[in-house]
């Protein structure tokens, strides 16, 4: 069953484009985020949005093995005409959910220096988002620190975030949904684990 | 690859080449039918390519507007209508009857009563098209040219 994209395309889709415009500008500040869409099963609404608003026919997509079922590729390709690709290093944009074993990211685009903006954009996700010590986010559109967690996201996946930072400003920039939630954190910021208490 | 024609496009051909209010007339009866929209009315622009000239290369000949539009109808089955123009309405109804086609309860009248009339009036149409046309035709001939005689 084919599954229908938002009622009111036009505003619905500027309306969620804004609130992750904000979250990119705003890293690590957990923005409401609750879009009136029901796409297929396995595939949450906030990342549904996402593919909705960013992906074209322009933007092969790649999707985490939870994420692989008839029905969601289906509507991405009927809602947003994106190439689906089977490899990491074709994609600008992945998909993910945090409750999977997390697939090796360090395959995904991270652009070239002549064009740092040919790169992927992850969306991950996750059971919740918290302004809580995870990890300790500085740098642009951060004033001082931002603390950030995103559980069931552990350690392992935070380490090869900060590994993902020396090459700057080649990267990839993340978007973390949760049920109603949306954070951001582009390549530009700097993370650092959490001081264990 | 052009020479099987499904039956699917030929009636999706009848429903997007009808004139609105033959269409409308004819299809009435099926579409008060409780449907979802999977994707709404919407109009765009579609690049029209050509080919012309003894290379064949493609060139963009120029945009035309399209309306398209997809449902689903209670049975689920999904139905597709893409026409020219901007009537929404007709988009919507080509849809519904894209649909139900391809639903075993309802092809055989939905065929009847709206695809075998519109395709003969298409058929009509294009006939007086032709005769006018035709009305018009100037044959040349040749006179015995010079190295001829």
């Amino acid at each position: 069953m084919l599954e229908a994209s938002f009622a009111n395309p036009a505003h619905d889709l500027a309306r969620a484009f804004r609130i992750m415009l904000d979250a990119m500008a705003r890293p690590g500040r957990i923005y409401p985020f609750v879009p009136e869409l029901s796409p297929p099963p396995a595939f949450d609404r906030e990342s549904a949005a996402i593919a909705l608003v960013l992906c074209d026919f322009q933007t092969p997509v790649w999707l985490g093995k939870n994420l692989r079922n008839p029905e969601i590729e289906k509507f991405l390709r009927f809602h947003t005409g994106a190439p689906l690709t089977a490899s990491k290093e074709d994609a600008t944009f992945a998909f993910i959910n945090a409750g999977f074993p997390l697939p090796d990211l360090s395959r995904l685009l991270t652009g070239t220096h002549e064009y740092p903006d040919r790169s992927a954009t992850l969306v991950i996700t996750t059971d919740s988002l918290e302004p809580s010590a995870g990890v300790v986010l500085s740098g642009p559109g951060i004033e001082k620190t931002q603390l950030f967690n995103a559980p069931p996201l552990d350690r392992q996946f935070w380490s090869t975030m900060i590994q993902s930072r020396t090459g700057f400003p080649l990267g990839i920039d993340v978007f973390f949904v949760s049920d109603g939630a949306l954070a951001a954190i582009p390549r530009s910021t700097r993370i650092a684990m959490a001081e264990a208490r | 690859m052009l020479d099987k024609v499904t039956p699917r496009q030929s009636w999706m051909r009848v429903l997007a080449l009808s004139a609105w209010s033959d269409l409308e007339l004819k299809a009435k009866p099926f579409l008060p039918q409780l449907c979802d929209m999977i994707r709404p009315p919407e109009t765009g622009l579609v690049m029209l390519r050509g080919r012309i000239g003894g290379t064949g290369a493609p060139f963009n000949l120029g945009e035309a507007t399209v309306t398209r539009c997809a449902v689903r109808v209670k049975n689920g089955f999904e139905g597709h209508g893409y026409v020219m123009g901007r009537n929404a309405a007709h988009a919507n109804a080509a849809a519904i009857c894209d649909a139900l086609l391809q639903d075993a309860n309802h092809q055989a009248s939905v065929d009847e009563q709206v695809i075998q009339p519109l395709s003969r009036l298409l058929a009509e149409r294009r006939r007086i098209s032709a005769a006018k046309a035709a009305a018009t035709k100037v044959d040349f001939f040749t006179l015995v040219r010079g190295e001829n005689a």
